[in-house]
């Protein structure tokens, strides 16, 4: 090995370069992902065209806002239903966005099911949540895309049902 | 070698970092109110780990759940960053906070909706602690850990930038546009979250930003921009308050707009990049105020 290329040289190369630790931490959380509470952080790094939101109305259709009744918001209850998406599409080698509609209607059941706990659970300490006239609860998925231009708001695709 | 340039190749000694011990306490304060209010010290719903994240594999953490379990981490934490507040035993003293903020964390994350809102506060703290182990206590390892704590914020948003060009094979900025439909996405979720009617820019601002492809990309790019900038902050507290202020600029925009709402890390950086470069803008404005020194120290050298 040539000299220069000696443990010796390679310290002092090291400690000549700029940034070095931000360097070494920014290779070591992009290799190391999603293991809490490393992260490389990927929010809005995989930009596609479409976005969905998922929300639960009653047997009427009548939204009902989520933070009050089940103190999960809009965005936590799509992130649980595509997680559980994941876990059925992830087997046979296909990603959600190929998913079946009895997939679908799968992870919304799992994802609806949690909700209700959740709800039964607050419901014992509050007394006063606005649930009057409500009999079911269905959870509905709604997409927004970007096409030619314009937006493109899909029609609500009913995921599942359930008695309140 | 002189100048900026020298700067930086000299940046990674914590000399840049010679924070005064009265700062380094008002800082380990802040931090510590931060950490009591920002952990998720449990929940009685989270009474299992459906989807297991980073330990979570391998230990179960559901007995975090239970309310006493829950009371008595959050009252010896509260006694450990009592101490570490006042800069006494600062190796045990992080330690229940650290295992906290890890065990709650995880079980948090595990519930299936992962979040990215306390990942880098914990980091922080298990950076602080992990200098406080090797180190000890005393005002240098202090001024360590708060140097440490840079490396590890400034991390945090580079590898976020890092991501978004790699993911996008360097186009990130170009497909920006198509974040308009991110932007209905997260205000109708607030919408469903609790019927507020949605804000009358939303319509207006979505048109604009399909009319004007190049508008979105330098509105959505900036954000870019700055998260790779903030490798600077690492330069001098100067370089800390002016990327720290136009960082937290960014979370409120991005907060109004979005409805996505950081605001432990509006407080990280306020603490640890906007506070000490404050201090040392408010030291110089004293010191020649005076008039009588000639040469300009930063505080508690």
């Amino acid at each position: 090995m040539p000299r220069r290329f000696s443990c010796a040289w390679l310290k002092r190369q090291w400690g000549r370069l700029p940034f070095r630790h931000v360097i070494l931490l920014v290779l070591g959380l992009a290799v190391v992902g999603e293991f809490y509470p490393f992260s490389n952080f990927p929010m809005y790094s995989n930009i596609v065209d479409e976005a969905d939101v998922v929300y639960v109305t009653d047997q009427n259709d009548r939204i009902l806002p989520m933070q009050v009744l089940f103190r999960t918001a809009s965005s936590s209850a799509k992130k649980t239903y595509k997680r559980n998406l994941r876990d059925l599409c992830g087997p046979a080698g296909r990603s959600t966005d190929e998913a079946t509609a009895a997939e679908r209607a799968e992870a919304g059941r799992v994802t609806l099911a949690a909700l209700h706990e959740d709800f039964q659970a607050r419901r014992k300490k509050m007394r006063h949540l606005p649930v009057e006239g409500v009999t079911r609860l269905r959870l509905y998925a709604r997409v927004f895309g970007v096409r030619d231009g314009g937006i493109a708001m899909g029609e609500p695709e009913k995921l599942a049902e359930c008695d309140l | 070698m002189k100048g900026w340039w020298s700067e930086i190749v000299r940046q990674g000694q914590p000399a840049v970092f010679e924070d005064s011990p009265r700062l380094l306490f008002i800082m380990r304060l802040c931090f510590s109110l931060l950490l009591l209010s920002a952990i998720p010290w449990g929940s009685e719903l989270f009474k299992e780990q459906p989807h297991p994240l980073g330990l979570a594999q391998w230990i179960d953490f559901t007995f975090l759940s239970r309310p006493a379990v829950a009371r008595a981490a959050f009252f010896l934490s509260a006694l450990g960053l009592a101490a570490y507040t006042a800069g006494k035993w600062p190796r045990v003293a992080l330690t229940p906070a650290a295992l906290c903020g890890v065990g709650f964390g995880t079980l948090a994350m595990s519930q299936g909706a992962q979040n990215h809102n306390t990942q880098l506060l914990v980091l922080c703290l298990l950076a602080q602690w992990i200098v406080h182990l090797v180190r000890g206590g005393g005002v240098a390892a202090g001024r360590q850990a708060v140097y440490w704590t840079n490396v590890v914020i400034a991390s945090g948003y580079v590898v976020c930038g890092v991501v978004k060009l790699v993911r996008s094979n360097g186009i990130w900025i170009w497909k920006a546009p198509l974040l308009t439909a991110q932007l209905l996405k997260t205000n109708w979720s607030a919408y469903y979250d609790d019927l507020t009617p949605l804000p009358a820019w939303l319509e207006p601002m979505t048109r604009l930003f399909l009319e004007h492809p190049s508008l979105a990309r330098v509105f959505f790019g900036s954000g870019l921009v700055l998260e790779l900038a903030a490798i600077l902050a690492l330069l001098s507290r100067r370089w800390a308050l002016v990327v720290g202020l136009a960082l937290i600029a960014l979370h409120l925009s991005i907060s109004v707009v979005m409805n996505l709402n950081f605001t432990t890390h509006m407080w990280i950086l306020a603490i640890f990049w906007v506070l000490p470069g404050l201090s040392g803008l408010l030291g110089r404005a004293r010191l020649s105020d005076s008039a009588a020194p000639c040469k300009i120290t930063p505080p508690g050298a």
